[in-house]
């Protein structure tokens, strides 16, 4: 049972998530900022990580620093949620190492496809 | 006839005194320049010194047509006066006036900004009169195409600028617009693709609603900011009287967030202030929403109002998360909240502080914030009872 562990700040994409993974066989956790997601990832230690991009605190490229920069942290991939896909940012978000990117709008069956894809491939 | 008209005018520009500086001190030079310079028919004023100080303290004081330099004086020799006199003011032209017959030296003399290079024993009246006269001509043709470049760069800078703007605009909407569309596109997919209760179909159905609503209203306020910063929007005035409308705008918020303790501190005998009763209903709404949305734990919020000299000053103060100093002022700002750490968690469309500043400034009034990390806010707005309008 793959752990995932999603940041993202919007209450009702939380609970769209959350909706969405309901029926699949993951222990999804959700955290409502960069700080709170890494307090979680620390304590839970999932196979992969889905943040967004724009959070208060840490936002998803910082987290992705804060994860590489921990040696027992660094090999989890993260997919950044995000709407915002200028060509700068989504370079800067590969130098970061950066696993994979879900844009939003998404549909539940892409949420679904991109956690079985990530989950899939590390368990 | 206009043509002719032309004519006129360019004689009479040319017929009108030009004033030459003579920089010459060679004594019979100086006299066979001026001789010439009264010969012919263009009418010129000499003023004549002999050093290269005193011209360049009359350029620095006086407008003058026209240089006519010698290069070699007694305070500097060569082309170095060139640059000089450029240094003083770069839009009087020079004619060089040299012994030296030296090709060399007058294209090194144009290129260091000379106008012309005249030879001495070499020219005669009708000549000089000539060079003088095409030398301002040419040099004004010059400044007005530098100020033409200069004002051209200029544009070019701006319409970057706008060009940023345009495109920062244009990303954080498309932030701002997807947010609300994945939780109306997935519920929508979900209800239509699923098995659900009757009960979780109108759970989600009233989810897309909420978020149909937000992004309603963020239309609705990129709307009306755009109306206000263009100029179209007009305020219907009539008394409203300030108490009725934030104790009608604090019970809509009483039952919308009940977890708040909302406390009213009313001033009495509050006269009727000439305003728009619904835009001023907005800035109560949006400033008692922004104190809500900012405490998050709940906390006294309090709406206070009061006479002050010919203003209404209202308060309201939250004890929420509060706002770090740097950011009190671009709070004010269209889309500033997204920018800010401090503040992105919190929904919204960003725009509510950006419109109440520019409601409370059509009234003629102000509005401001005051602030400490961790302690809680104060936002200020004050309203002139009077008419007063201002431009927003």
């Amino acid at each position: 049972l793959a752990t995932i562990v999603f940041c993202e700040d919007d209450p009702t994409i939380q609970k769209l998530i959350r909706v969405t993974l309901r029926t699949t066989p993951y222990d999804v956790h959700v955290a409502a900022d960069g700080i709170a997601g890494l307090a979680l990832i620390e304590r839970v230690r999932p196979e992969v990580v889905f943040a967004d991009v724009a959070m208060p605190g840490l936002d998803g490229l910082q987290l992705v620093s804060a994860l590489k920069a921990g040696p027992h942290l660094a090999h989890i991939p993260v997919v950044m949620l995000t709407a915002l896909v200028q060509r700068e940012q989504r370079e800067e978000a590969d130098r970061q190492g950066v696993a994979g990117y879900l844009t939003k709008p998404f549909s539940p069956a892409e949420l679904r496809a991109s956690v079985d894809a990530f989950a899939g491939m590390v368990a | 006839m206009a043509r002719r008209m032309e004519l006129r005018e360019s004689e009479g520009r040319l017929r009108t005194v030009t004033t030459v500086l003579l920089v010459e001190d060679n004594p019979e030079d100086a006299r066979l320049a001026r001789e010439m310079l009264a010969g012919g028919t263009t009418p010129f004023q000499v003023v004549h010194v002999a050093h290269l100080s005193d011209a360049l303290d009359y350029v620095a004081d006086h407008e003058i047509a026209v240089i006519l330099l010698d290069l070699s004086l007694p305070d500097t020799h060569g082309l170095a006066a060139l640059a000089r006199f450029h240094a003083v003011d770069p839009r009087v032209p020079i004619v060089v006036m040299s012994a030296n017959d030296d090709e060399a030296l007058a294209v090194a003399a144009v290129r260091e900004g000379a106008q012309d290079y005249l030879v001495k024993g070499r020219v005669e009246s009708d000549l000089l009169a000539r060079a003088l006269r095409y030398a301002i001509e040419r040099k004004r043709a010059e400044t007005q195409l530098a100020e033409a470049l200069t004002l051209q760069r200029d544009a070019n800078a701006q319409l970057g600028r706008l060009n940023k703007i345009k495109s920062d605009f244009v990303s954080i909407v498309g932030h701002e617009f997807r947010t609300p569309l994945t939780s109306i596109q997935g519920f929508s997919e979900i209800i239509r693709d699923e098995d659900l209760t009757r009960e979780e179909v109108t759970e989600y159905a009233a989810d897309i609603n909420a978020e149909a609503q937000r992004l309603s209203r963020l239309i609705d306020d990129m709307l009306d900011l755009d109306r206000m910063e263009s100029g179209r929007l007009t305020l219907h005035r009539e008394p409203v009287d300030l108490n009725t409308l934030i104790t009608e705008v604090a019970g809509d918020m009483r039952s919308s967030a009940p977890q708040h303790v909302l406390r009213l501190d009313l001033g009495d005998a509050l006269p009727p202030l000439s305003g728009d009763r619904d835009k001023l209903r907005q800035v109560l709404t949006n400033l008692l929403s922004n104190a809500v949305k900012y405490s998050p734990e709940g906390g006294e919020i309090t709406l206070s109002s009061r006479v002050e000299g010919a203003c209404v000053h209202v308060r309201v103060q939250d004890h929420g998360v509060g706002i770090p100093p740097e950011a009190l002022e671009a709070i004010f700002e269209r889309y500033a909240r997204i920018d800010s750490d401090a503040t992105r968690s919190i929904q919204g469309t960003g725009l509510g502080l950006p419109i109440v500043r520019r409601i409370v400034a059509l009234h003629g009034g102000a509005v401001w914030a005051e602030s400490a990390p961790g302690q809680g806010s104060v936002f200020h707005a004050t309203i002139p009872l009077a008419g007063a309008s201002a431009v927003a």
